[in-house]
């Protein structure tokens, strides 16, 4: 089982590395200004920007933020969505019925545009686009806890712990949820992967957080300042790499999540 | 110190529904083992489980348990009874163990949640459940997943988890299903061995009820057909149903009770309802026989030995 | 059977494949798409195609697209227009005479002047029009000039001013962006909505070019040429607007030969789009300076950035090659002292080059007492406290984050000084950054720009001014109040003619050098290319393009 997770998580665990190792990897910092819209060279492999910041080192840095917001909007967004599912299930009738209605809206509202629409009210930080995130993506890992909590609930150690005489909560918490945590497991990959790929496309559209530098603000920067048109693929495609693998990795994560015992 | 007075459990249907425990009346004394015996679809389960609020029908009659009204709590306060005061202890089938979590803890639990013991203290003391239910080394099954344990095993460990927590009753349901006679006779030594604690067990079984049993209960389509204590019933039952079970057992010549019992929804027109089966069924039974009490005994039938 | 199947499946492969080569292949810009048959050589232009990103919303005055090409007095006619050094000439009336004492303009018109109906001029039609600019419109920058309209006779019309401020009030009225336009009073006079009337009876002008018709699906607007135009029939015979969404589509439609020349007040395409552009070799890429500029704006009511040190300071810190290089890549180089662009008139040509000094920028500051007290690495205020300088960059959705990235260099600059400069996180909207520039006015520093309408109307010092129009509202809404400098624009303002208003803009200039009230970003350079191969004859107006008036008289086929 080890050996199935190493050979599905090492981009992850690269990221992470990028991540955490930030500073001493990056051979600039990444708001340092030197010459702008330089080629690749042997002083920035990657060249630099239309304010002289190294493309390579921007790249290192933005992983941090990609991984947090995914990580931080993915735990959220599970955590909440699994016990408003659980509960849900748990309670039945019209606490259910109520609970269901509340996801049902939360799932028709389009979450990008939201976000968009929420950015222009809020200051544009990141801590208020993991909140937009959240406000949008919980319904989706809430449904589907929801109903397979149904099933589950009918299982005869779950009416046992009712037997037993604990309480909803303990049950929920210590039984029910337990017992659900491949597909939680699961949803929370797909919740960082998509938490990821909104913040993305949030700060490649100009609204993303104002200081901290995000693959998707590169893209901006890039795409205004005429890189597409100039062809300076060295500044656009390498972000978009960086994106496609992060969430490919946290897909893949999926497969070596076996049960295990 | 339970008693139940006429106690009916009926699941609303389209075309009438069904009552499959009608007018059950018993008692449990303070540390009496009461067993009911029953085929299936006799209405064993329900009726248990109609005791804790667990089940879905309608319940009515009335449920005392130490001078408290047991029918119509809320959840809230069913739930202060449950593992604390009564233990129930489900029949073993599939699921009915989190597979999740090891056995130890599993049997622990009732300790942690209503007796405050620490995870340590409710594991040692599984461990030594396992032992007294014949384990061959505890502290390793004690640390093993459902899984791993043969369906003998679980019912013993679901008994564990039963009686641990030591409440004032203890409500078992098919407690020896699929275990072996070895096995039988350490459960059955396990409830003799409850001190201070009441149970009322409902089985198919009529040997373990009576290596067990103090008294004796026979459920029949949702009524209690004789009870008694178990001595009186064994040598003298007085129902033509108790009477052909008891030619069942093995010292009998094993002479099985043929036909079968009516189904739920059959139970609305009959009279009694043992009268297809029964040998001695005459006329009067097309009517609902009256309930003869004598002494501790009593008997629902129009033909009982030492009745007219 | 499934052998069938595959069949039919690699045929919708191919069919696919080959629909999205013809796709790429028209991207080759050899294909002419939409052009006429060749005519014969110095004629007429048949049907010029002209790009925009503008939109068609509605048809009447109000919408962008007309709005936008009135200052040139394209559909209506307006009653002066610029000339390709931006001096006010003549365009419907004949000439125009500023009195003495330049508190009165008067208009001599033609006779036989004709609406786009038929209809004749007349100068109630003017003086409609004008009344309307400054009695309905409100509020109106009309009321920091005119006070009143009189029609003199049937071919003049005299307008009063509230000062002698008649010539500014000539170049501010070419380009007004509150839609004063001459309307024809018997189509207009009962309109009770003048925003909410539309159709082909509100596009009824008496400019050189009438509307045709707009093509929804394909958004291009067309327009036929007035013959009976006063100055004569123009050159071009019809001419087609293609409305796009963005400067990229521009820049794809001359790819693929789609358009002819753009249109697009103050703002031509980026120096980011000029290698994609020398590759066409149809076009001219039309390069043109912009008469406005990115630029850094104080606030002169406040504590810090009212001294003038400190702002001297300030300017010697800036790193003007990177902000020009990232403002606009190759295609802007930093700009002088005194923040007007070159090519402005009354531009001053012996005014310094903006440079880098920090030693400088150092040496000031320790002088004015800005000192690091506490050894925290920023200085802090004369008196101890703590020193924040905030730095807001402008909102602009057309820019995007231009201004953002302009700012962090700044801040980079200033903190290199020691000055503990700090990025405004709260202007991330039109609403905050209104808020913040000219409502409540509490930024210290601002990062903007000046357009370049402003810098030929009366240059970019009416941003800058704090001053009450006519009707005592703060109609020029700066934070420089200091008698000198509203004196300084006063002149502008009441210049009589256009050697005042040269002199007095050139004066302006010198005092932004000298009491640093602002400072340029950088002169870019603005691209309007057009198309050499089919056309020739081109005029060109300055900051604006080849797309000009004159052009519309002068453009032959080649």
């Amino acid at each position: 089982m080890k050996y199935n997770w190493w050979k599905r998580g090492w981009p992850l665990a690269v990221l992470l590395l990028a991540a955490v190792f930030a500073g001493p990897l990056a051979p600039w910092d990444p708001w340092e200004m030197t010459a702008p819209f330089l080629r690749p060279c042997w002083a920035h492999p990657l060249g630099t920007n239309d304010i002289g910041q190294d493309i390579l080192s921007e790249l290192i840095y933005g992983a941090r933020t990609s991984l947090l917001v995914g990580v931080t909007a993915s735990l959220a967004v599970t955590a909440f969505g699994s016990f408003y599912g659980a509960c849900a299930a748990w309670f039945g009738g019209w606490t259910d019925r109520l609970m269901m209605a509340l996801i049902n809206v939360a799932l028709a509202v389009p979450s990008l545009p939201l976000v968009i629409v929420l950015s222009a009210f809020l200051d544009r930080s990141v801590w208020n686009l993991i909140l937009c995130i959240c406000l949008t993506s919980w319904a989706g890992t809430a449904r589907v806890v929801r109903a397979r909590a149904m099933q589950l609930r009918e299982t005869g150690f779950i009416r046992s712990c009712r037997a037993m005489g604990c309480g909803p909560l303990y049950t929920i918490l210590r039984h029910l949820l337990p017992n659900l945590k491949e597909l939680i497991f699961t949803k929370g990959l797909l919740s960082a992967a998509s938490a990821m790929l909104t913040e993305t496309s949030v700060s490649y559209l100009g609204l993303g957080p104002l200081t901290s530098k995000s693959w998707g603000t590169i893209l901006n920067d890039a795409f205004r300042s005429g890189g597409l048109f100039n062809g300076y693929w060295w500044w656009y495609l390498p972000p978009l790499a960086c994106i496609s693998l992060t969430v490919f990795s946290f897909l893949s994560l999926r497969g070596g999540s076996e049960q295990k015992g | 110190m339970l008693k139940l007075e006429s106690v009916s459990v009926a699941f609303p249907a389209a075309g009438g529904g069904i009552q499959p425990v009608d007018g059950v009346s018993l008692e449990v004394g303070e540390t009496e083992r009461h067993m009911i015996v029953g085929e299936t679809g006799s209405g064993k389960s329900v009726l248990l489980t109609s005791i804790l609020g667990l089940g879905e029908g309608r319940v009515t009659g009335r449920i005392v348990w130490n001078g408290r009204e047991l029918t119509g709590l809320s959840e809230k306060e069913y739930s202060k009874i449950r593992g604390r005061e009564i233990a129930y202890i489900p029949q073993s089938g599939g699921g009915s163990l989190n597979p999740l979590m090891k056995i130890g803890r599993q049997i622990g639990e009732p300790l942690e949640v209503h007796r405050g013991a620490s995870r340590k203290e409710a594991f040692a003391a599984a461990v030594e459940a396992l032992r007294q239910l014949d384990f061959q080394r505890p502290e390793y099954w004690a640390r093993q997943y459902p899984h791993r344990l043969s369906g003998g095993m679980r019912q013993r460990v679901l008994v564990a988890m039963g009686t641990i927590a030591g409440g004032g009753l203890v409500l078992a349901d098919e407690p020896t299903k699929g275990l072996d006679a070895e096995r039988r006779e350490e459960v059955a030594r396990l409830f003799r061995r409850l001190s201070g604690t009441a149970l009322l067990c409902v089985t198919h079984d009529l040997e373990f009820a009576r290596t067990v049993g103090e008294r004796i209960s026979v459920l029949y389509a949702g009524q209690i057909l004789e009870s008694g204590p178990k001595e009186a019933f064994f040598q003298a039952p007085l129902h033509p149903y108790s009477q052909m079970m008891i030619r069942s057992l093995p010292e009998h010549g094993f002479q099985s009770v043929k036909g079968f019992a009516p189904s739920h929804q059959e139970y609305g027109g009959m009279g009694c309802r043992f009268a297809e089966r029964c040998p001695k069924a005459g006329e009067k039974c097309r009517k609902p026989p009256p309930r003869l009490r004598m002494g501790e005994r009593q008997v629902l039938c129009w033909y009982a030995d030492g009745g007219s | 059977m499934k052998f069938l199947k595959q069949f039919f499946g690699f045929l919708l492969c191919a069919a696919m494949t080959v629909s999205l080569a013809a796709c790429g292949a028209s991207l080759d810009g050899t294909e002419s798409s939409g052009q006429a048959a060749a005519p014969v050589s110095g004629s007429d232009v048949e049907l010029l195609h002209v790009g925009c990103i503008y939109e068609f919303d509605v048809e009447s005055p109000y919408c962008d697209l007309i709005k936008y090409l009135s200052y040139d007095s394209f559909l209506y006619a307006n009653l002066v227009r610029y000339d390709a050094d931006n001096e006010v000439v003549p365009c419907l009336c004949e000439r125009f005479e500023i009195a003495e004492d330049g508190t009165a303009v008067t208009f001599y018109f033609k006779e036989g002047i004709r609406w786009h109906d038929g209809q004749p001029l007349t100068m109630e039609d003017i003086a409609f029009s004008l009344n309307l600019w400054l009695d309905v419109l409100k509020p109106s920058v009309a009321l920091r000039y005119m006070k009143s309209v009189e029609v003199l006779d049937e071919t003049s019309i005299r307008v009063n001013m509230q000062s002698s401020c008649a010539y500014v009030f000539l170049r501010h009225m070419i380009m007004s962006s509150s839609g004063c336009v001459i309307y024809p009073k018997h189509i207009w006079e009962n309109v009770e909505d003048l925003k909410s009337f539309t159709g082909k009876a509100a596009m009824i002008g008496c400019g050189p070019y009438q509307y045709d018709a707009y093509d929804s699906e394909a958004k291009i607007a067309y327009f036929n040429r007035f013959e009976d135009y006063h100055e004569g029939a123009p050159t071009i015979k019809r001419i087609a607007f293609h409305l796009y969404e963005s400067p990229e589509s521009v820049v794809m439609a001359y790819k693929n030969r789609e358009i002819d020349c753009m249109f697009q007040y103050a703002a031509g395409l980026a120096g980011t789009y000029v290698p994609a552009l020398q590759e066409l070799d149809y076009l001219d890429t039309g390069e043109e300076i912009n008469l406005g500029s990115p630029i850094l704006v104080f606030n002169f009511q406040d504590a810090l950035t009212g001294d003038l040190e400190f702002r001297k300071a300030v300017y010697y810190a800036l790193d003007y090659d990177l902000l020009a290089a990232a403002n606009g890549g190759e295609y802007c180089v930093p700009a002088g002292k005194g923040v007007i662009s070159p090519g402005n008139i009354g531009y001053v040509q012996d005014l310094p080059v903006n440079r880098q000094d920090t030693a400088e920028a150092n040496r000031l500051l320790d002088a004015a007492g800005y000192t690091d007290k506490n050894g925290d690495g920023f200085r802090e205020n004369r008196d101890g406290s703590e020193m924040k300088i905030l730095v807001s960059p402008a909102y602009s959705p057309s820019k995007g984050t231009l201004y953002q990235r302009l700012a962090e260099v700044v801040i980079r600059d200033l903190q290199n000084v020691g000055i503990n400069a700090y990025f405004d996180e709260k202007v991330s909207n039109s609403d905050a950054w209104r808020a913040r520039f000219s409502q409540d006015k509490n930024f210290q520093i601002a990062i903007t720009a000046c357009s370049q309408g402003v810098a030929i109307i009366d240059t970019v010092n009416q941003s800058l001014v704090e001053k009450a129009g006519a009707d005592g509202t703060l109609t020029w809404n700066g934070t420089n109040n200091t008698p000198e400098y509203v004196e300084i624009f006063s002149k502008i303002i009441d210049s009589r003619n256009p050697e005042e208003y040269a002199a007095a803009a050139a004066e302006s200039q010198r005092y932004l050098a000298e009491q640093m009230a602002a400072v340029s970003l950088g002169v870019e350079r603005m691209f309007y290319p057009y198309n050499t191969a089919d056309y020739t004859d081109w005029s060109f107006r300055s900051g604006n393009g080849a797309f000009s008036y004159d052009t519309w008289f002068t453009l032959k086929t080649k």
